[in-house]
């Protein structure tokens, strides 16, 4: 680089800086309010305590709701991985036709505005006669979480070379046993991410929960939705805290298991 | 696709080409359709039925949701205001975004790593708590009030939490990585040899990025707008959070109709016009640009 682009690159490298403070100004505030004593929003916090931790976690309201979205955060995870991975497979290794279609189908739940996936699956349970429940909240997660599994693994099984499933053939292995001793050991790294992000897009998600929880399947995020909309006080930052720590353990992991930018759409 | 991956398809397994692709794919295919095409489907047609206040849902045949919309001064006003807002979010997040873009895609600094796991790192906090940090941060006593009352930029603290620009602020916070990472990924496939080459043939800086970075950035740009444009207009949770009760869009006023005054199929005629909006501005990008979005 030449001397000129020196100054061109200070000023690169403050506004960087000043975007990220702007990214992480909300998250920083939100841990550092958790700390404060007094009932108040106050950052920095002058009088620190864990006292709104304490509270949170003998709280009933937030522990339910903590368990529910556990619950259906790894049930949609189990649930879109199990039939992501063998459409992601297909949609990859076979020319069909309507192939294309296929697998924009697959994508169109990120495609469609998830308010009015809402909506449309919130009549259609009632049309049934089906009452909100970890069941049906369940099957909402899995819609969503579908395409990122979907995308994650297709991506890892585009890098897989066909000829080694192709000798395992000829040795004499069975489709299945190709699928799980070769494809599935090839692509874990990718089986692995996937399931950290259909995890977390389930856990955090407020959307799609917001029109299929009853009051006894609240989920975490919503509760926190529920909760600010009626009072403000440092407990609804101690649970996000909670939650963000969470969110950051899995996605450590999930870099360490493959390349976060996949999930970008 | 590329040509690596066509030509790994070409040489597919024989073992894999018997397996029947139906027996993959059928299973999460029929998920979609039942949980997601039958009730959307099932949603456009209701709201062509009709809503009596005291009755509820009436089974007819009427346009009369349509006209409703169409009629309506407000709804007009709220759709633009919405398409106004999500046109704003937009462009202050390719604003604001490309030079990030740039950055993580040309510089090898520990900076640029951080900048890459911290872009994206808040899309896996949920919205709800991002948008609780806002309400902190905006509050009367918040920092923002504090700092620039400090600094002497107002003599007194505002009001800047439930109104549209601190929405405007939610929402740039929460989209600008869909701008940033498209905008990255097609700056990475730009050799860096083109700006030199052009730097060396006497293009000042700006020469440089305004008629070799910018246009071979176009791709990027199109894919991150329409991501940030099609989010923003649907955008429900921050806007309810952060914005006044006055602050009308088309999404929280369908979440009113449906959830609030329970007309579904008012509900549903809003919906389709929302969906009907995106589609068709996802279509127009699409044919103008050759951008498939997603």
């Amino acid at each position: 680089m030449v001397t000129e682009g020196r100054l061109g690159r200070l000023f690169l490298h403050a506004y960087v800086i000043a975007f990220l403070v702007f990214v992480l100004a909300p998250l920083v505030v939100v841990v550092g309010v958790s700390f404060e004593h007094h009932a108040l929003l106050r950052f920095p916090p002058q009088a620190l305590s864990l006292r709104w931790y304490r509270e949170v976690l003998d709280s009933p309201q937030f522990l339910d709701a903590a368990w529910n979205s556990l619950i259906v955060a790894v049930l949609a995870t189990v649930g879109s991985v199990v039939l992501g991975t063998p459409a992601a497979y297909a949609l990859v290794r076979y020319r069909f036709p309507g192939r294309d279609l296929v697998a924009t189908l697959l994508l169109s739940p990120l495609i469609v505005p998830q308010l009015v996936v809402g909506i449309a699956l919130l009549q259609f349970f009632a049309a049934l006669g089906l009452a909100a429940s970890i069941t049906t909240l369940t099957l909402g997660h899995v819609l969503i979480t579908l395409p990122y599994v979907v995308r994650t693994l297709s991506a890892n099984i585009v890098g897989l070379d066909p000829a080694v499933e192709e000798a395992a053939a000829n040795l004499g292995a069975g489709r299945l046993q190709i699928y799980r001793l070769i494809v599935l050991p090839l692509v874990r790294s990718g089986l692995y991410a996937s399931m950290v992000f259909a995890f977390l897009i389930s856990f955090d998600n407020a959307v799609i929960s917001l029109f299929l929880v009853s009051a006894r399947t609240t989920t975490l995020p919503i509760a926190i939705y529920t909760y600010v909309e009626h009072s403000l006080d440092p407990s609804i930052a101690a649970i996000s805290t909670l939650l963000m720590v969470v969110s950051v353990v899995l996605m450590v992991a999930a870099s360490r298991l493959g390349r976060i930018e996949r999930i970008d759409t | 696709m590329s040509v690596v991956a066509e030509r790994l398809q070409a040489a597919r397994p024989r073992a894999a080409r018997s397996l029947p692709w139906v027996v993959a794919i059928g299973p999460a295919a029929v998920v979609v359709i039942v949980l997601l095409v039958v009730p959307s489907t099932a949603l456009f047609l209701l709201s062509f039925v009709r809503f009596d206040p005291l009755r509820g849902i009436v089974y007819s045949f009427t346009l009369e949701n349509y006209l409703a919309i169409a009629r309506s001064s407000l709804y007009l006003q709220v759709t633009l205001h919405t398409l106004r807002m999500a046109g704003l979010v937009t462009l202050a997040c390719l604003v604001l975004g490309y030079p990030i873009a740039y950055f993580m895609a040309r510089s090898k600094s520990r900076l640029a790593a951080l900048c890459a796991a911290l872009v994206v790192a808040p899309l896996f906090v949920s919205v709800v708590i991002r948008g609780f940090g806002w309400m902190v941060l905006l509050a009367r006593e918040g920092v923002v009030n504090q700092a620039l009352v400090a600094v002497g930029v107002f003599a007194e603290r505002q009001q800047f939490l439930y109104t549209d620009p601190a929405v405007l602020i939610g929402l740039v916070h929460i989209l600008s990585p869909f701008m940033i990472l498209p905008i990255a990924s097609v700056l990475r496939g730009v050799e860096p040899a083109l700006e030199e080459a052009a730097l060396n043939l006497g293009a000042t800086r700006w020469g440089v990025f305004r008629f070799v970075v910018l246009p071979l950035s176009v791709p990027g740009i199109m894919a991150g707008a329409i991501l940030v444009y099609s989010h923003a207009i649907a955008a429900f949770v921050l806007p309810a959070m952060l914005g006044s009760i006055q602050t009308k869009l088309m999404a929280t006023m369908l979440y009113q109709q449906v959830l609030v005054a329970g007309n579904l199929p008012f509900g549903a005629a809003l919906a389709t016009v929302l969906v009907a909006t995106t589609f068709l501005l996802l279509a127009l990008v699409y044919r103008f640009f050759g951008v498939r979005p997603w």
